[in-house]
């Protein structure tokens, strides 16, 4: 399969994944339904598309875009496979910022602003920290993110140790990701679409950056400006998906690599075919999450990686 | 004109003084290397000439020009670097990580031509690297990828090549048909390279620098530098010369 004919198969599967999220649910639209809530602009099939199940769709959609987005603009700047877009220790602020104000009993502006406050707190220590010595290396700001996190996870516990059993229920919903609570405002898609315009943009510079940094440098690339570049934009990604839809798991860094076994490692094919992976895997997760046990509602995270593990599992081990 | 020259340039790391004072000035059609202990500070040189580190005293002119003048972008049109090692943790086909030798010719918005794509086919050809262009590089021995890095640098084809220890992980066979092929491609124009194997010097370079330690140094033409008594200061152990062919060969007693 040449990388032209997998980018539209991805394409095809996107559009897919959509007109499934808009006809599964309670009531099951046909196609006839959904053609025909384009037209009417009153009735069931138009309030279910265009009130309820584009709107989630869409919100799934931009999460997952920008959480692979983040997660393989992490990967090139920290020049580690293993990197996703939580590795400096984001979601733990996040987190522990959400958990708070869920344990203060506030509502969902309040949780969503409380975890991207917590997030950018988790930023903007870790690049005081990592940046407060000079030598900046890439194991040095890896290391200062994962111990983060681990002093997160302790206010996480803590947290889920001191609050009532019916608090617990919603904490643990936002820790596994849930996309029931928010909407998307105005802002988020065009940013999503700029910094994916952006990055590709500068995806030859991320192909020599993901080679070493020397290496890079000695070719041309400024890379002092571009680690920072990099480095504030994952993080900003990471933090307003996070704040949008709580800590899902596993799509960073699974997109990335996925397409990575598939069309090779050129960032100007990886970065708008992350976007569209990890969006698409977000909006079906998010189906099946709503649908699979329905009237229950399941946390997306744990769909996430139902689908996304064998799918994963299965291009890795295609090849040998 | 001198292409690549440093003035009073003083470098050390922590405590350690690799050059102190060090004025060199390098031209065109010649070939320089660097001799030095383990941890003498030649790959910390090669660094601070190619301007990814920053000489403590001194400074290095590029083409007559101080090297903080020019982006980096210039910098890479004009001076290409071999690392030591090579850090690479993604996998990558081995046309694409010698492509990479041409993105100091492209603006930022540009794509690799097929005539770039050309230029780095041919460098793979004389790499003997042709038939693995589309192998991930990690599927590769040691030797092939040091191979891939000087493809790499031949499609860079810049007027002044760094290379810390290009002999590395080449089996002799290699290294005589690299450092020929090197000498023939950069042959007017400057290539400055580290090594261990002073007799691998001897034959492929025109000028040496000794890093004797503590910030001392002593540079000029090789056949009056790699004498048995300056190798003796170097390396602190008793040097034998063997004399055939014309040639003269150094080795430890």
């Amino acid at each position: 399969m040449s990388r032209i004919q997998a980018s539209l198969l991805l394409l095809f599967i996107c559009l897919c994944s959509f007109a499934l999220a808009i006809s599964m649910g309670s009531t099951t639209l046909s196609i006839h339904d959904i053609v025909s809530s384009f037209n009417e602009h009153q009735g069931l099939p138009h309030t279910l598309v265009f009130e309820l199940r584009l709107p989630r769709a869409m919100l799934a959609f931009v999460c997952g875009g920008m959480l692979a987005l983040a997660g393989l603009l992490m990967q090139a700047l920290l020049r580690n496979p293993l990197a996703d877009p939580y590795i400096l220790g984001i979601s733990g602020g996040a987190a522990s910022g959400a958990l708070l104000a869920i344990l203060l009993g506030m509502g969902a502006l309040i949780i969503q602003t409380a975890a991207f406050t917590g997030a950018l707190l988790s930023i903007m220590l870790v690049f005081a920290l990592a940046h407060s010595n000079s030598s900046w290396t890439s194991n040095r700001l890896l290391l200062t993110g994962v111990v983060l996190a681990a002093g997160w996870n302790a206010m996480i516990s803590f947290l889920l140790s001191i609050s009532h059993s019916q608090q617990v229920h919603g904490m643990l919903f936002w820790l596994m990701g849930d996309l029931s609570y928010n909407l998307l405002s105005y802002w988020e898609a065009p940013l999503l679409i700029i910094i994916t315009f952006v990055s590709f943009i500068f995806s030859r510079h991320l192909n020599l950056m993901s080679r070493g940094e020397l290496q890079a440098s000695a070719l041309g690339v400024n890379t002092r400006s571009l680690r920072l570049v990099l480095f504030s934009t994952a993080s900003l990604l990471t933090a307003i998906a996070i704040s949008l839809a709580g800590s899902i798991g596993f799509i960073g860094l699974m997109a990335p690599h996925m397409l990575r076994l598939i069309i090779g490692s050129d960032h100007r094919l990886l970065v708008p075919t992350a976007v569209i992976l990890g969006g698409t895997l977000l909006v079906l997760a998010d189906t099946l999450a709503r649908t699979v046990l329905a009237p229950v509602q399941l946390p997306v995270g744990i769909l996430t990686a139902m689908l996304g593990v064998p799918a994963f599992l299965y291009l890795l081990y295609r090849k040998s | 004109m001198s292409l690549l020259e440093c003035n009073n340039l003083g470098i050390s790391i922590g405590n350690t003084s690799v050059c102190q004072n060090l004025n060199l000035q390098m031209n065109a059609g010649e070939s320089w290397v660097v001799l030095g202990k383990n941890g003498s500070g030649k790959t910390t040189l090669i660094h601070t000439l190619a301007g990814l580190r920053q000489a403590e005293t001194g400074e290095v002119r590029l083409q007559e020009q101080s090297l903080h003048q020019y982006s980096r972008q210039q910098i890479a049109q004009r001076l290409g670097v071999l690392f030591q090692q090579d850090e690479e943790s993604f996998p990558s086909t081995v046309l694409e990580s010698t492509l990479i030798g041409r993105h100091p010719f492209l603006n930022w918005m540009q794509w690799e031509s097929n005539n770039d794509i050309a230029l780095a086919e041919q460098a793979l050809d004389k790499m003997d690297l042709l038939e693995f262009k589309n192998r991930d590089i990690h599927t590769l021995s040691g030797g092939e990828r040091r191979r891939v890095r000087i493809a790499c640098l031949l499609t860079q084809n810049p007027d002044i090549a760094l290379l810390d220890e290009p002999d590395n992980h080449l089996d002799i066979h290699h290294q005589i048909e690299t450092l020929t092929l090197l000498k023939q491609q950069f042959k007017n124009k400057l290539l400055f390279m580290s090594a261990h194997d002073v007799n691998l010097a001897t034959r492929f370079c025109t000028h040496a620098l000794l890093l004797l330690g503590d910030g001392k140094s002593i540079c000029g033409k090789i056949d009056e530098i790699i004498t048995t008594g300056n190798l003796e200061l170097l390396y602190g152990i008793k040097i034998n010369k063997l004399r055939q062919d014309n040639s003269d060969y150094y080795f430890p007693a």
